[in-house]
């Protein structure tokens, strides 16, 4: 920081410790903060590094960017990321379908209700993934539940293909990502002060045009942070697609697996992973643009 | 109605009512909560254009009465009847009052323009009519060119004036204001209560105001409903409802007063005049009523008193009183009689004046 090097340079250090001399003034708060920030960058920062250094080798071990020009020329490759994209956002537009009529019922109900609500929203993160996966192959497969059901009510003749396509996989999905949307906008709405939608009701608006012009608008925010979040950790699903995709729904995450435990390819699956967290952070920046712009028309704009 | 603001010519939605506010009938209103009773048999009718003050501390009743009003709290029992017609059946986004909320109730997502044009854009009127009567009242409440603002950029009174804006901008015949100003400072609530004032005198909208500053309720209402546990205690202008309040309650709410029985009184006081009737057994006076000499050719009652302590105050002192009898009052002084007060300190004994016709005779409470 510049202005700590004039003020350390013009406003001599009345010798309360060398580390003013040292650091500057305003770099002092921060040491505290030093443990922490070792931590994050050991844990988050340097795996990161590791991962673009291990995929900028080649199966030799010469530096190289073969493993990028694989990701670029082959079509199986693009066609992993673009159905990973395509099944998360599935999943996103599910979640945001079920997830926002469901959290303003939520949101609208007294706080003992609601807490039994969000109570059993929450009751299936204690399960695992894979039982959750497997029960709902139990459910959709060719003589499961509903294909029984359909059968012997002879609704149909053949059994539907329910299981192990992308209907599954955004099935299951959602089933697991639905209570990490529910959250953030609950609490978006329920933060919702209930006068406007009072202040609304006196100048004779009805409840839908209240609905779309004051309320859905106010907990934006919160459905672009749910929508963002269950994005962000769609696009690293792995159990889930492996099981109710059944190979048919190829994820990122089944490839950089084949990559490591099939062909011992580190080089390959690091590009993977660096490329998933590069798109990821983008859409991040984006999210965060589009909350900016809300938040910039709600307050502070140009004061 | 013609809501001519800046003189121009009005046209709203609303227009071909008469020129003034709706008059209101309420009667036996009733509203419990459990064993709770917010509002206990309330009659009260307003005239067209009239602004009736609805004074209580919180608790009284009276923003139930008003959320009644509105439309958000449905009453036990009783009627509302505007310009004659029944409206409880009515929800709120039917009845066409303006409401100006205790916290504004401002929509943060939208600019002030946006604000104040959302009853008239909801009504799916012209654009460029929204536009222009927006202006006109955005103009009215002294917020001319902040359209554009957004909320979070606004002062307290800036807000206020958007809330104020926002509830007369499709010209309703009602005006309900909930405590709008209690969030202000003193002397920008004592701006708003002229201001607003003075705007209800060029719109003749039908206004309950509920307030629990009594300052306020004086300065700004026609009349003033006292409420108390749910009633309405006391309705009438603020000159009647000071100078003759029905019950020691709305004396003591209501200005400073000192009430005795009347048997304490007739102890106290030499030369009281006689009672108008007989179960007046109460005694008020005024606190500033009492007066070091005695008035000139009015008949006066008088008593003698040791003073226990006296505040300055700015405008006025505070002496703390006993009577001859040992119970202790609150009088106020003056600062003409500044001279006289050095002459009262603690444990001196002091003789007090007061009109016969500032005194005034109350039932007991039941």
């Amino acid at each position: 920081m510049s202005a700590s090097a004039t003020s350390a340079g013009t406003v001599p250090a009345r010798g309360e410790g060398r580390l003013t001399g040292i650091f500057g003034p305003s770099l002092r708060p921060y040491l505290g903060l030093m443990p922490g920030l070792a931590i994050v960058f050991l844990c988050v920062a340097l795996p990161c590094l590791w991962l673009l250094y291990l995929s900028s080798f080649d199966d030799a071990g010469r530096l190289s960017a073969v493993n990028y020009e694989r990701l670029i020329d082959q079509v199986s490759y693009r066609r992993i990321f673009v159905t990973t994209f395509l099944v998360s956002a599935q999943t996103v537009i599910c979640c945001v379908l079920l997830g926002v009529p469901l959290a303003t019922f939520i949101a609208s109900l007294g706080r003992r209700s609601a807490a039994l609500f969000i109570g059993a929203i929450l009751f299936p993160l204690w399960t695992s993934l894979l039982v959750r996966a497997y029960a709902w192959l139990v459910i959709l497969q060719r003589n499961g539940l509903v294909n029984n059901w359909l059968m012997s009510a002879g609704v149909i003749d053949e059994p539907l293909p329910l299981a192990f396509n992308t209907f599954s996989t955004v099935l299951g999905m959602t089933h697991i990502m639905l209570p990490i949307f529910l959250l953030p906008v609950i609490g978006a709405m329920r933060d919702i002060d209930r006068s406007l939608i009072r202040a609304a009701a006196s100048m004779g608006a009805s409840r839908t045009y209240t609905y779309r012009k004051v309320f859905l608008p106010l907990a934006l925010p919160g459905i672009v942070a749910g929508a963002t979040l269950v994005f962000v950790m769609s696009l690293g699903f792995y159990v889930t697609p492996a099981i109710l995709g059944g190979g048919n729904v190829q994820a990122i995450s089944m490839r950089i697996a084949r990559s490591l435990s099939t062909y011992s390819n580190f080089g390959a699956a690091a590009a993977i992973g660096v490329v998933l967290l590069l798109s990821t952070l983008a859409l991040l920046a984006v999210s965060l643009l589009i909350r900016r712009l809300a938040q910039g028309r709600a307050g502070g704009g140009h004061a | 109605m013609a809501l001519a603001f800046n003189g121009a010519r009005p046209s709203g939605a609303l227009a071909g009512h008469a020129d003034t506010g709706a008059d209101i009938d309420i009667s036996g209103l009733t509203k419990t909560y459990g064993d709770f009773t917010a509002l206990r048999n309330v009659d009260l009718s307003m005239r067209p254009g009239e602004f009736v003050a609805v004074l209580g501390s919180s608790g009284s009743g009276k923003s139930t009465l008003l959320m009644a009003l509105a439309g958000f709290i449905q009453p036990d029992s009783g009627s509302i009847r505007v310009r004659g017609r029944e409206v409880l059946g009515d929800p709120a986004n039917r009845r066409g009052f303006g409401v100006v909320f205790q916290n504004y109730a401002l929509f943060p997502h939208m600019t002030v323009f946006e604000n104040v044009s959302f009853p008239l854009r909801l009504r799916k009127i012209a654009r460029s009519e929204v536009a222009r009567r927006t202006e006109q009242v955005l103009e009215t409440v002294k917020l001319g060119g902040y359209g554009d603002r957004p909320i979070a950029a606004l002062s307290g009174g800036q807000r206020q004036r958007v809330a104020l804006a926002r509830a007369i901008v499709y010209e309703p015949q009602v005006l309900l204001m909930d405590e709008p100003l209690s969030a202000l400072d003193k002397s920008l609530r004592e701006e708003m209560q002229i201001e607003i004032r003075e705007l209800h005198e060029k719109l003749h909208i039908t206004t309950l105001y509920v307030t629990h500053d009594q300052r306020e309720a004086l300065t700004m209402a026609d009349r003033i409903a006292v409420m108390s546990k749910g009633e309405i205690m006391q309705i009438d202008t603020p000159e009647r409802i000071y100078r003759e309040p029905s019950s020691e309650f709305v004396a003591r709410f209501l200005g400073e007063a000192v009430v005795f029985s009347r048997g304490d009184a007739g102890r106290a006081f030499s030369n009281l005049p006689p009672a108008p009737a007989a179960n007046l057994d109460l005694v008020m006076i005024r606190g500033e009523d009492f007066r070091l000499e005695p008035a000139a050719r009015e008949p006066c009652s008088q008593t003698t008193a040791t003073v226990a302590a006296v505040v300055f105050q700015g405008d006025s002192w505070l002496a703390r009183l006993t009577t001859a009898g040992g119970l202790p009052f609150d009088v106020r002084i003056q600062r003409a009689d500044s001279r006289r007060v050095a002459s009262l300190t603690g444990g001196a004994e002091v003789t007090l004046y007061v009109r016969h016709e500032d005194i005034h005779f109350l039932r007991v409470d039941p």
